[in-house]
């Protein structure tokens, strides 16, 4: 088993399995051009993007998922929400700002199966809340003028269905 | 559904469209992270389309990202195929799409294979009937329209009077109530109908917009075409086409009804011929005052 080194914004060091960290699409490649470590002396790959914290974690979903077929695209075309598994689901209770931090690495290193997965937490979070909730939820400001908001409201009682 | 493209195509909807600062971060920075607009997308794109509506009234960015992207990808997603991209496209067709309700499709199912079993309810059998021909006799050949799904078929009247009736349940087909009274979708109808050339024939088409169930079904619009084909008209293949548009509260049904016979009394087929018989819903346009 081949371990590679990565390291986090914050300057932590981790020692992966490649099978593993071969999860990010964006390490892979890395990997394939730069070429496999060979010393154990190798300098750690620097992920600037990415706290320890939040590599921590990555590398933890990884770990459970290595083995996982690749995604397919076909097999969730209209993306459905309601189908995360339970150990995603137990993974992802976290505050949300470490759950955006997980779509923002997921994003950078490019692990399709953990965007995924975060994407539709965030999505269910969302689901079913008014607008005002969900201004609420993500600490967004309200920036329509009152007329603006009155158009927009109207455009929209077109999907209301009674 | 292949048609869908080209009549999202020629749409030209105007929508007003709500300006934002492009400078200002608001709607990007959520949670106090900031989500470059490709990934906000990316999410939005997982949200149901029921919630999209309300997140489109968060703020001026996500209004943007949401109705200059994110409908038109949802609706691609719904629909397993790439849709063109159209500014002009209002993106409550896109929600429709999402939703599911059967615009712009072709309601009728023609299925000129069998006269029986059929989804036609003959009314009248006059002469030797009805019949079907495939590939039409006596006539050219039935023009390129995909209307016809590929079938090189037509039903064809005798010498004496032959209707037949196909009715179309709105509620059944997925159009709500709520949608079908404030929306008043276009309704368009159309048929394609000819003669043989060595007998001339009436062709006539009824369509009937009702209200509730049959038993109970009143009538509040009606619209009748009649053709007598001879002479230049005959050897050819034509099409009416009619719209229905602002009829009013109430409609729940569709009939078409569709005939003819010749007029020379000859024993067999050879009356007027019918194929590609369509009643497509369309969305109206946007916006419109909701009482």
């Amino acid at each position: 088993m081949t371990n590679i080194k990565l390291k986090s914004s914050d300057d932590q060091v981790f020692d992966v399995d490649v099978k593993v960290a071969q999860c990010s699409i964006t390490i892979k490649t890395m990997l394939e051009d730069l070429g496999m470590p060979e010393e154990e002396e190798d300098e750690p790959i620097p992920l600037p993007n990415v706290s320890g914290s939040v590599l921590k974690k990555v590398l933890e979903w990884a770990n459970y998922h290595k083995d996982d077929p690749p995604i397919n695209e076909d097999e969730n075309p209209e993306k459905r929400t309601d189908d995360i598994c339970e150990w995603d689901m137990e993974f992802l209770k976290v505050d949300q700002g470490t759950l955006f931090e997980l779509i923002l690495s997921a994003n950078y290193l490019d692990i399709k199966g953990l965007l995924d997965v975060t994407c539709k937490t965030v999505a269910n979070m969302i689901k079913g809340k008014t607008p005002e909730e969900i201004r609420k939820t993500f600490n967004i400001k309200n920036d329509f003028s009152p007329i603006e908001e009155d158009q927009v409201r109207k455009e929209n009682e077109w999907c209301e269905e009674k | 559904m292949e048609q869908f493209p080209d009549k999202l195509r020629n749409m030209t909807i105007s929508e007003n469209r709500i300006t934002y600062d492009e400078t200002c971060n608001n709607g990007l920075i959520v949670n106090d992270k900031y989500i470059p607009e490709e990934l906000l997308s990316t999410i939005l794109c997982y949200i149901d389309h029921k919630t999209l509506v309300s997140c489109q009234i968060v703020c001026k960015r996500w209004n943007f990202l949401i109705k200059s992207y994110v409908w038109r990808k949802k609706a691609e997603i719904t629909l397993g195929h790439a849709l063109p991209v159209d500014e002009s496209t209002m993106w409550a067709k896109y929600y429709f799409i999402c939703d599911k309700k059967p615009f712009y499709k072709n309601l009728i199912i023609n299925n000129i294979t069998t006269l029986f079993p059929n989804n036609w309810t003959i009314l009248n059998f006059g002469g030797n009937g009805w019949a079907v021909e495939c590939p039409p006799i006596g006539v050219p050949p039935l023009p390129e329209d995909p209307i016809f799904n590929g079938e090189n078929a037509c039903f064809v009247t005798s010498y004496n009077k032959c209707l037949k009736v196909q009715v179309i349940n709105l509620i059944e087909q997925g159009f709500s109530k709520y949608l079908l009274d404030n929306l008043q979708p276009i309704i368009k109808v159309s048929e394609y109908y000819s003669c043989r050339w060595d007998c001339p024939a009436v062709y006539n088409c009824t369509v009937q917009l009702l209200k509730e169930k049959l038993d109970s079904e009143e009538l509040f619009a009606s619209y009748n075409y009649k053709k007598l084909l001879e002479h230049g008209d005959q050897n050819k293949w034509f099409k009416f086409e009619h719209e229905f548009r602002d009829y009013g509260k109430g409609l729940r049904s569709i009939k078409f009804i569709h005939g003819g016979q010749d007029t020379r009394y000859w024993s067999g087929h050879y009356g007027s011929k019918m194929a590609g018989a369509s009643v497509i819903l369309e969305l109206p346009e946007f916006p419109k005052s909701i009482d």
